[in-house]
């Protein structure tokens, strides 16, 4: 037989208000309230002043900054890179569905790379009906040349044959906010194509990566700084994934020589 | 998991906890930041198993406590008007004038009891673990929160006007 239940305290009411009693206790000290309408008037008391206060200080959900997340200190930038993005991947398998979806360690009225993404992803469709500037042989460094002159700053197309996507092409799109982006394309082995979108912004971001899926195209998105790189096609995440990480190495070898960091 | 996942996990509830004491959101990831460094370099002195939450509590808590407030020894004046700071949602303007008398109250109560109030309310701490993080007996949390909460409930109730303290 269990001993009769301890009479109801001041820190049994402290401790009911912040609901940090067991189940059976909160049970017991519940039902004594029903019996002493002065304590439980006490106690919706405190229970409001604990909801004031997490008002006062709700915080909207934003990520955290590089500089609180001590998992990120110890590992490369790459790595840092690659985590958050299986993190992401992982987020949007779980969800699943159908149609725009963003999925990452952000929340969806963090706009901006939403907005980036909707923008490449139209890009891309549009690629069915225009033909991007033909690379052809000794193409990349006429297409860097005409990109940069069209962008007015230097640019660097990523070498992507290291995973065995071959660049076709590259053009400009004018964005809604008439901003230039460079959008190179390039295609796989399986003539799938391809494309990067590369948009300079007027702020650093932090790192971060981010996954979006519109119809059967999936979409990378990450910043380098000031620089906005967008990476899609028809693959699944995990694929996308390796092909982001390839053009990220690609993109952060060109960083020692910081053409694609100048701003415009 | 391991530490430093199990270091991120707690990051947004420091985070709070520190803008409530600070009521300076750059001045609270400054001192997040310092917590989890002081808490990297010494991580062999963390025993693992449980309590990991508590101990960063109380090495924020020491940082705030010893460095921080040290050096704000002057008056820390309250915007008047901080309305505008107020959390969007409490569109009602009830219920701001009720959240900005909240604000003041909290800035009347004794620094320990406004520790005790904010750390129950903000971060899910057990009790024990609000003893541990402050470095008090549990039966001091207790008296603390109790007399804390009967000072906002007399705050808020514009009786016996709360003594003119300076906010620290």
């Amino acid at each position: 037989m269990s001993a009769p239940p301890e009479p109801v305290g001041e820190a049994d009411l402290h401790a009911h208000a912040d609901d940090r009693l067991p189940p059976e206790r909160a049970a017991f000290v519940a039902e004594w309230l029903t019996h002493h309408p002065e304590a439980r008037q006490q106690v919706a008391l405190w229970r409001c002043q604990n909801e004031l206060i997490r008002q006062l200080h709700a915080e909207p959900p934003e990520p955290l900054p590089a500089r609180l997340r001590p998992g990120m200190w110890a590992l490369g930038r790459r790595q840092a890179l690659g985590r958050l993005a299986v993190a992401a991947a992982v987020g949007l398998l779980a969800g699943g569905g159908a149609g725009w979806i963003g999925r990452g360690l952000v929340p969806p009225h963090d706009a901006e790379p939403y907005d980036l993404a909707r923008e490449a992803a139209r890009a891309h469709r549009d690629l069915a009906e225009t033909l991007p500037l033909e690379a052809g042989p000794d193409g990349a460094t006429r297409l860097l040349a005409w990109l940069a002159q069209e962008l007015g700053h230097p640019v660097r197309v990523p070498d992507l044959s290291g995973v065995s996507l071959r660049l076709l092409g590259g053009r400009t799109v004018m964005n809604d906010r008439n901003r230039k982006a460079a959008q190179l394309v390039y295609e796989d082995p399986a003539g799938a194509r391809f494309t990067l979108y590369l948009l300079w912004a007027d702020w650093s971001a932090p790192p971060e990566f981010r996954f979006f899926r519109s119809g059967d195209v999936n979409l990378f998105y990450w910043p380098e700084d000031a620089l906005r790189c967008m990476l899609m096609g028809p693959a699944d995440p995990d694929h996308l994934l390796d092909l982001a990480l390839a053009t990220y190495d690609e993109m952060e070898k060109d960083r020692h020589t910081a053409v694609n960091h100048a701003t415009p | 998991m391991d530490f430093l996942t199990e270091l991120e996990s707690c990051v947004p509830s420091l985070r709070r906890y520190a803008r409530a004491l600070l009521r300076d959101r750059d001045g609270a990831d400054d001192l997040v930041q310092d917590c989890l460094e002081r808490a990297l370099s010494r991580r062999h002195l963390w025993r693992g198993g449980q309590g990991l939450r508590p101990w960063l509590f109380r090495i924020l808590h020491n940082i705030y406590a010893n460095e921080i407030r040290r050096r704000r020894a002057g008056p820390v004046f309250q915007p008047i008007d901080s309305a505008g700071d107020l959390p969007a949602g409490s569109d009602s303007h009830d219920a701001r004038i009720e959240l900005r008398e909240m604000e003041s109250a909290l800035n009347l109560l004794p620094e320990e009891q406004r520790y005790i109030v904010l750390l129950v309310a903000l971060t899910g701490l057990s009790y024990q673990e609000c003893a541990d993080a402050l470095g008090v007996p549990v039966g001091t949390v207790m008296s603390r929160l109790s007399r804390g909460r009967e000072h906002l409930r007399r705050f808020l109730a514009g009786e016996a006007g709360p003594p003119l303290r300076r906010v620290k």
